[in-house]
């Protein structure tokens, strides 16, 4: 992969928003991962494109190997280097026995991002009554449904736990009715 | 089956006929989307996968299902599969086939449909280009619904699948969208402009202005939304967004944390085009320290100062102080995030590191992975001569009993900076050297070939630390030798990845050995020449990798060369019998390369007829012959070395045919083979057969595989018949070893040539031959030409060229 980490004033000089693939240094949320202490899958969902799923692939591995190497008194972030050549930042936290994963670039502000998941947490706990592990599970396109009232193109759009459990309610109500 | 139930009598107020709640029940299977008795819903297949002995065998069966299923025209049964289709992306399983079913349920009118269609079309229509094509007319239609969420899964599909075709065709709808009366439609279509003028700089014009109107809007979740495009566009196109400097700057009052942050960042990216943006900026950075309460808020600042505010110094004032403090808080989070501001602050200020010194090195000990890491990795770079031994000396006891990787990157870390600037950074290398045991005992198999050349690097480099070299390789040696070659004792099976590699290849046994076989004092090796006789014929030795068994090799005929200077030869008679038998038993255990093999012929030549030469003159020579010091050489130069026309060392050996056939016409030839009878006629005490193929001249080997077929059975018969040790499996060189009185007279000198040879011309007269030549005397050689042992001799490649 060819482009040369740039800063924001050459990208400037240069202006090629086409060319340039988006992963370059744009200060968004890449994935979002949901996994359990077994490394299986609750929740995928990236926002970057990766030129292929191998990559895909590997990023899940080495996620998966990262938060498990935690213990419980260690801080939540790790830095990975290995997919995408480029240096991102992997923040983690983990609830009972899923371990919630935000992928993004290392100039985001990671104890934002932190508080980010725990709202995202709030929300589904609000929405599940005391959520678990299966409620996760058996219900995979109504987690994304969540998510998406949050994050968009990793992009954040929403912090207040209210509103969201308030817009995803009545869109629950009309898929219901429908 | 249950669907074809006809409709049974109706129930009456007298009786309710069972049959019809029979009927009736029948659509409660449907409630469960796509679900009926006969197929499967997402419930039914978690809950399979769960269960089942053989969860791959099971979901290739739901995978199969899905694929048919998905094909019907119901949209319901449609919806099904798709829902389930969400669970094999989960489980790994490739879905992108199923592109065109998720626009035809995107087309249905229900919610429900519309928006799993939506949500799945955006993991899979990303890498379909030419379904990205059939969205428009779909997008289109779903942003002028009547129904809000409608268009809200509409937009976040189209930000997923943004391409700079569709971007024009979606650009017309952005500023009804935009100004839509609903914030969650603005919010949605403001990062969907993000996304535009990332796939599409030519509208960046447009929606630039779109998105700075929306940085003050009235609901914050628009303002976040606005205020994380802005940044991102900002990146691409800064000109555009000067304007939105003002609104921005007012955006750091806002309550909001996300929102400030976002905002600084904004601006911060847009001090190159406006620089006078600057003071103020730090005026309100200053305030905002004070004010805020939020740490994330705060350690954004210290990170943009560091950053772009190094020169203003009541700014990074007010970092120094602060960092000290993250960098001792209880949370390992805020511990962590110092730290990177540490490292960035560090960079441009190299000489902060004494003062964080000691914060560092108690960071590293109890930190986690994560802050070893990134403390490893602040030292390494700012490490300078004054601190590095200091830090060191902290590191070094971390290696005992730590894990495979900690090891790791402690000792590249110091490797690195001990390496940096030709050793620039090391002022005592006998502290260094009294490390070094520690190092190479807690070793990873990684780091070995490094550690092993940097060891041997600084020897040769260093004169005055050649004893405590040898004293410590001694040491090892005595001591560690088998610890050296596998080590699982300190790495936790668990962890690491490559398990394979866990065993050593003996880099560091070589640079041990060659550094006891150049720099050892008469002294050291009169004490110690036993022990490495010893150590050669361990077993373990075939593991090494072959530039390890030279070294090995080299240093005991070194060493034997060594010692038998100033010493008579009839008090080393024990001592050469000892090392032919290491000769010996390296032939048959570890001669597996050509040049081992080249090595021990060698040699074995010499030190096997010792009686027969003179033997001072002899001891003489081969120890000025290992007298001169080798220093390292840098590998440009060594392309400065231009081999010899005659050298043919590009080409390929080629077998011509017709020359082969007319060689065997050859006279040379058929005297060779003649030749071959006498002695073997004779029950010759030496080896006359043709030597084995090397690396000889075409011609001649190909003469000696020819003609050799002819006479393997009585070669055989006299090597059985042999019963000194110079029958061998080897092949002496004849013009250089043979018993004296033997009848040369018909004898032709069959010599290999080195393929480094190309001193033809320096060959003494008559005693090298390189053809086969009819009747040539020679007498058996007493003392050995300097200048033909010098010829053959092979100089060998250090250790670490092998590597």
């Amino acid at each position: 992969f060819f482009f040369k980490q740039k800063t924001a004033y050459e990208i400037a000089q240069r202006l090629v928003g086409s060319e340039m693939c988006i992963r370059d240094r744009y200060k968004m949320i890449k994935a979002v991962v949901v996994m359990n202490s077994s490394g299986k899958l609750r929740l995928l969902r990236i926002y970057e494109e990766f030129i292929t799923q191998g990559e895909e692939e590997i990023l899940i591995k080495e996620l998966f190997s990262k938060a498990i190497e935690r213990k419980t008194n260690s801080s939540n972030f790790v830095i990975e280097k290995v997919v995408i050549k480029d240096k991102y930042t992997i923040v983690c936290r983990q609830y009972a026995t899923l371990i919630f994963m935000l992928v993004c670039d290392e100039n985001e502000n990671e104890l934002a991002l932190l508080d980010f998941i725990h709202i995202f947490v709030e929300v589904l706990d609000k929405l599940f009554a005391d959520v678990c592990e299966l409620d996760i599970l058996y219900n995979p396109e109504k987690i994304n449904y969540i998510l998406d009232e949050l994050i968009i193109d990793g992009i954040v759009i929403q912090t207040s736990l209210k509103e969201a459990v308030e817009h995803l309610n009545a869109q629950a109500k009309l898929e219901a009715a429908s | 089956f249950f669907l074809m139930i006809r409709r049974p009598p109706r129930s009456t107020p007298l009786y309710s006929s069972a049959a019809s709640d029979v009927y009736k029940r029948q659509h409660l299977y449907q409630i469960y989307p796509g679900g009926d008795m006969l197929r499967k819903n997402i419930k039914d297949v978690i809950v399979g996968c769960r269960n089942e002995k053989n969860p791959k065998e099971f979901l290739a069966i739901c995978l199969a299902e899905a694929k048919s299923e998905i094909k019907e025209t119901d949209l319901a049964v449609k919806y099904g599969a798709i829902l389930k289709l969400l669970y094999f992306y989960y489980e790994r399983i490739d879905i992108i086939w199923a592109g065109f079913h998720i626009l035809e349920l995107i087309s249905s009118t229900k919610y429900s449909h519309k928006r799993l269609g939506y949500l799945v079309g955006s993991f899979i229509i990303p890498y379909t280009k030419e379904l990205v094509i059939m969205s428009p007319s779909q997008l289109k239609k779903d942003f002028r619904s009547k129904n809000i969420f409608d268009i809200c899964s509409a937009i976040h599909f189209a930000a997923s699948v943004c391409t700079k075709e569709l971007s024009f065709t979606i650009e017309d709808d952005l500023q009804r969208l935009i100004t839509y009366s609903k914030p969650c439609i603005r919010k949605r279509a403001i990062v969907l402009c993000r996304k535009l003028v990332l796939t599409n700089a030519e509208l960046g014009e447009k929606i630039a202005k779109m998105l700075l109107d929306k940085l003050l809007d009235e609901d914050t979740g628009v303002q976040i939304a606005a205020s994380s495009a802005v940044l991102d566009c900002a990146q691409v196109l800064p000109k555009l967004f000067v304007e939105g400097i003002p609104p921005l700057y007012k955006l750091l009052d806002n309550k909001n944390n996300w929102i400030v942050i976002k905002a600084l960042q904004a601006l911060c990216s847009l001090l190159e085009v406006e620089p006078r943006l600057k003071g103020k900026l730090e005026e309100k950075m200053l305030e905002i320290l004070e004010s805020t309460k939020a740490l994330s808020v705060e350690l954004e600042i210290h990170k943009q100062i560091v950053k772009r505010f190094s020169t203003s110094s009541s700014l990074l004032g007010k970092t120094k102080t602060k960092i000290g403090n993250y960098v001792e808080n209880s949370d390992p989070n805020i511990r962590y995030t110092g730290l990177l501001v540490l490292k960035k602050l560090l960079k441009s200020h190299r000489d902060l590191l004494i003062i964080y010194k000691d914060k560092l090195v108690k960071l590293f000990v109890s930190g986690d992975a994560a802050i070893k890491t990134r403390t490893l990795e602040i030292i390494s770079e700012n490490c300078t001569t004054d601190t590095f031994q200091e830090i060191a000396d902290e590191l070094i006891p971390q290696l005992t009993g730590g894990s495979l990787i900690l090891r790791e990157e402690i000792i590249n870390t110091l490797l690195d900076i001990i390496e940096a600037n030709e050793y620039q950074n090391v002022k005592d290398f006998e502290w260094l050297f009294t490390n070094f045991k520690l190092f190479i005992l807690q070793c990873p198999p990684s780091c070995e070939y490094r550690l092993a050349s940097v060891i041997q690097d600084i020897t040769i480099r260093i004169e005055d630390i050649r004893n405590d070299a040898c004293t410590l390789s001694f040491e090892l040696i005595q001591k560690h030798y088998l610890d050296l070659f596998y080590s699982d004792k300190n790495t936790n099976k668990t962890e690491g990845t490559n398990l394979v590699d866990v065993s050593y290849n003996g880099h560091i046994i070589g640079a041990l050995l060659y550094i006891v076989g150049e720099y050892a004092t008469l002294k050291q090796i009169e004490d110690h020449i036993e022990l490495v006789f010893e150590k050669s014929m361990v077993p373990e030795n075939k593991k090494l990798k072959e530039g390890a068994k030279i070294a090995m090799l080299l240093t005991v005929v070194k060493m034997f060369f060594k010692h038998c200077s100033e010493r008579p030869a009839d008090k080393i008679k024990e001592i050469t019998t000892k090392v032919a038998a290491i000769l010996d038993w390296y032939t048959d255990q570890m001669a597996e390369s050509l040049e081992i093999y080249e090595l021990l012929n060698f040699y074995y030549g010499i030190i096997s007829n010792f009686e027969t030469f003179n033997y001072e003159a002899l001891v003489k020579l081969m120890n000025s012959c290992f007298e001169e010091e080798l220093l390292p050489v840098h590998a440009k130069s060594q392309s400065l070395i231009k081999p010899d026309e005659k050298l043919k060392i590009g080409e390929k050996m080629k077998i011509n045919q017709k020359e082969f056939d007319v060689l065997k016409e050859n006279q040379m030839v058929k005297l060779l083979i003649e030749v071959e009878k006498m002695n073997s006629g004779g029950g010759g005490k030496e080896e006359s057969k043709t030597p084995p193929p090397r690396k000889a001249i075409a011609e001649e080997k190909r003469v000696s595989a020819e003609g050799g077929k002819e006479i393997t059975e009585p070669a055989e018969e006299t090597k059985d018949s042999a019963k000194t040790k110079d029958k061998k499996a080897f092949k002496v060189k004849k013009g250089f070893v043979l018993p004296p009185g033997a009848e040369m007279a018909d004898q032709p000198q069959v010599e290999i040539q080195l393929a480094k040879e190309d001193n033809d011309s320096q060959a003494p007269k008559g005693k090298k031959k390189v053809k086969v030549k009819k009747k040539e005397k020679t007498t058996a050689l007493e003392t050995p030409d300097p200048k033909q042992l010098s010829c053959l001799l092979y100089t060998s490649p250090s250790p670490r060229d092998r590597g």
